[in-house]
């Protein structure tokens, strides 16, 4: 499923492109441009920092004590701390990945940021929408998903990411709302209910 | 038998609004015809009421390839046909003998 990119979005995607290096400043913007979950995926993150760190220090510092290593506080420090930058390198290796993948499902190919990338299974933010296509793709016409559902689609990513890029965040969600509301609702007129209101009208008149 | 030509192909309030828009403006995006309306075509129900128009053969629409730069679903277009335009202008002069004097001044 395409997803429609903005000129201005599209613009800043191929800025980011031209460069050979990308800052991980300009990924998380760029993440932030593409997805609206961009906060639910910083918490995320954090508590894997969390996670991370705590168990690798009792994965270490438990046995020493154990066997009865009394470390000094460097010691400790040391670790924990190398472990953290470690764990860090690590979530910015995915957070590449994630952009990659970003990048690829609005349909653009970023080799330099797949090189940098691991082979790991992470959570690939979509749009709603094309779950939504999907649904109505199942239940009506080829000829009606054509003419009625996609247009809907198209206008609904094309005010979406406007609002993204314009980093109107509310309007964004405000969007997402309001389509969801009138995709409902054009599958509630294309239903055979629908269709029955409509016959009645016209007898009515 | 009913002649079907006899029939006055009437033309509801968002169908008239829309044809409206069709002739006088050329060819429009759906989008473009809600923000045009002023709240009078909502997002839910528009692309409905242009494929009924369109069964209808009021009028026709082609997918609008996108520029270089763009990528994704192609965007429609429409415009009115001819039978269209013709329903429209009939509707108007319906309209416009309804309301004239003439009308009022027959019916007294």
């Amino acid at each position: 499923m395409n997803i429609t990119v903005s000129p201005q979005l599209q613009s800043f995607v191929s800025e980011v492109k031209q460069k050979r290096k990308v800052s991980l400043k300009e990924i998380l913007m760029l993440q932030s441009l593409i997805s609206s979950e961009r906060k639910w995926m910083n918490i995320v993150d954090y508590f894997m920092d969390f996670l991370f760190v705590l168990g690798v220090t009792m994965f270490i510092q438990i046995p020493r004590k154990i066997l009865g290593f009394e470390d000094s506080i460097l010691f400790c420090l040391l670790t924990t701390g190398s472990f953290y930058g470690a764990n860090k390198l690590f979530w910015n290796f995915v957070q590449y990945r994630n952009l990659y993948r970003n990048l690829k499902s609005i349909g653009i190919n970023c080799p330099e940021i797949e090189t940098l990338s691991m082979n790991l299974s992470l959570i690939v933010l979509k749009h709603s929408a094309s779950n939504f296509l999907r649904i109505s793709n199942f239940l009506f016409s080829t000829k009606t998903q054509k003419e009625v559902f996609e247009p809907i689609v198209t206008d609904w990513q094309e005010e979406y990411f406007d609002a993204l890029f314009k980093k109107e965040i509310w309007k964004a969600h405000w969007i997402n709302v309001r389509y969801t509301y009138a995709f409902v609702v054009a599958m509630w007129q294309k239903s055979p209910i629908g269709d029955l209101i409509e016959f009645i009208s016209k007898i009515a008149k | 038998m009913k002649d079907k030509n006899n029939e006055f192909p009437r033309l509801s309030r968002k169908e008239f609004l829309i044809l409206g828009m069709l002739i006088g403006r050329g060819e429009m995006f759906g989008l473009e015809m809600v923000e045009t309306s002023e709240g009078e075509l909502k997002r839910g129900t528009i692309y409905v009421t242009l494929q009924r128009m369109g069964d209808k053969g009021y009028i026709e629409s082609r997918e609008e390839p996108r520029s270089m730069p763009e990528i994704g679903i192609p965007r429609r277009k429409y415009l009115a046909t001819g039978l269209g335009e013709r329903v429209y202008q009939t509707n108007v002069k319906a309209l416009e003998f309804f309301n004239s004097d003439f009308a009022w001044g027959g019916l007294n």
